[in-house]
């Protein structure tokens, strides 16, 4: 230690010795009050801040929830009036067209459906059913015997399933997998599908989204996703109009079937939105 | 701090527990640490506070705020960090914050008694007694005379030294400057100490 050290080691000293004896010490009362409010500041302080068990207990709690929110989602829960239609509109005439159907509409279209089935395909539609007999045997057995009109309500009735079965596929707007494959397939992408139009109707629909009244709405997205046209159904309309419509008005563009779908906004309202792609 | 430290220490001496581990205690829940902690630093954070703004009333106000905030701030004490700096640096903000509502057009770096002739102060401190006068206690009374008159940096510097005992480096930290200067401001702390001193020496 040199002497500049010790000297100030001594005016240090000095200094404390003089700064005690002159400070004193705060008052009782504040010591009480500081004591009081550490002690109810630490009552304060959940358990859980500081103790790792409580912090595993909230990460498995929201991996449960998100457990359970994921498995909620992969659940179709949209009712049968509510389903979601992918047209299968095909280049070839004659094939099945679905359009969304209008609540008052939706009963007409079956029978046009299927007499639209029926009638003789140049092509193949998206999805071909298994070979069933055509109704003109079934026709033509109407006229003969009775073992022939067994025969013609046989082929009839295998022809209705097939038809049916059609529009199923039709329905489901792809040719009909393997069972599983279709199952997996099926709840991905009506998973993405769901996440995409609750994204576009928030982004683009604000006002109808926090509307309390239903709506049905409408987009056209261009190949990069982008939205080129965009509006709300008007009374009357449908989405085939619509669809005429924006095809006029892109110049003979082309769009991709309609992909409709019902969602709730934020007031619990029903909202049908129908996505089309140009071609 | 791990709470595994925290465990052991009722095994260990009073002493030996860091001033970080009884944060740690305190933080999670343990309100004796926290006892304890004041005990610690109590009466260095009191004068600390009494020497910066020479007020009793307001020091006292003082005091309960920032042990207040330890009290809140406990949980997000880093244990890596000292827990003295940390102290010091609530004192110094808390002290800042009042300083400016009370003058809000004056200069922090502004002498707060500058005009105040040395000495003057020594008297309302203690009342002068010829039997109890002895030259020891008279050079107490001069040293923290002549401290006021130090400028407020160079005497918050000085200060931080003598009563928390931090280091230079410490200092530079709480008081938001580099090393060298806060070196600078404590040797012309002591070097004006000593010589208002030696002025008036009797």
């Amino acid at each position: 230690m040199n002497p500049s050290d010790e000297e100030r080691d001594a005016l240090t000293d000095e200094y404390r010795r003089a700064s005690a004896a002159e400070a004193g010490r705060p008052a009782a009362t504040v010591r009480k009050a500081i004591l009081a409010e550490a002690a109810a500041a630490a009552n304060r302080r959940t358990p859980a801040s500081n103790d790792s068990r409580y912090l595993w207990r909230g990460i498995a709690g929201v991996a449960v929830l998100g457990f359970a929110i994921l498995m909620w989602k992969q659940v179709d829960h949209r009712l049968p009036g509510e389903a979601s239609v992918v047209a299968a509109r095909s280049e070839a005439p004659g094939q099945v067209l679905l359009e969304t159907p209008a609540p008052a509409a939706a009963a007409e279209s079956k029978p046009a459906l299927i007499k639209e089935a029926r009638a003789p395909r140049p092509t193949p539609a998206v999805s071909q059913p298994p070979a069933a007999p055509p109704l003109v045997v079934a026709d033509r057995a109407a006229d003969a015997t009775p073992a022939g009109m067994a025969l013609a309500a046989q082929a009839e009735s295998s022809a209705k399933a097939a038809v049916s079965r059609e529009v199923a596929n039709a329905m489901q707007g792809v040719p009909a997998p393997a069972p599983a494959a279709r199952a997996l397939g099926k709840m991905s992408a009506a998973q993405d599908a769901e996440v995409d139009a609750d994204a576009l109707l928030r982004l683009h629909f604000p006002q109808q989204y926090q509307s309390s009244a239903p709506h049905s709405v409408w987009l056209v997205q261009d190949a990069t996703g982008a939205v080129v046209r965009s509006g709300e159904l008007a009374a009357g309309k449908t989405f085939g109009d619509i669809r005429l419509e924006i095809e006029r008005e892109l110049g003979g563009t082309l769009l991709r079937p309609w992909r409709i779908r019902s969602l709730q906004n934020a007031r619990g309202q029903i909202i049908q939105i129908g996505i089309a792609q140009t071609r | 701090m791990a709470d595994g430290a925290w465990a052991i220490m009722p095994r260990m001496s009073a002493a030996a527990i860091s001033d970080e581990a009884l944060v740690a205690g305190y933080a999670a829940g343990d309100v004796a640490a926290f006892e304890q902690l004041y005990e610690r630093h109590e009466l260095a954070l009191w004068r600390y506070l009494l020497r910066q703004c020479r007020d009793r009333a307001a020091a006292e106000e003082l005091m309960q705020e920032v042990w207040f905030a330890v009290t809140r701030e406990a949980p997000r004490f880093r244990s890596e960090g000292r827990f003295l700096p940390w102290l010091y640096t609530i004192a110094r903000h808390r002290l800042i914050d009042r300083h400016r509502a009370e003058h809000p057009t004056q200069s922090l770096d502004a002498p707060i008694d500058a005009e105040e002739p040395f000495g003057a102060g020594i008297e309302d401190v203690h009342s002068p007694s010829p039997q109890a006068a002895s030259e020891q206690m008279e050079q107490g009374k001069a040293i923290l005379a002549a401290l006021r008159h130090l400028p407020p940096e160079q005497r918050e510097a000085f200060v931080l030294q003598a009563e928390a005992d931090l280091s230079v480096d410490e200092i530079a930290r709480i008081t938001g400057t580099t090393f060298e200067t806060a070196k600078s401001r404590l040797r012309y702390a002591r070097d004006k100490l000593k010589a208002l001193l030696r002025e008036h020496a009797p």
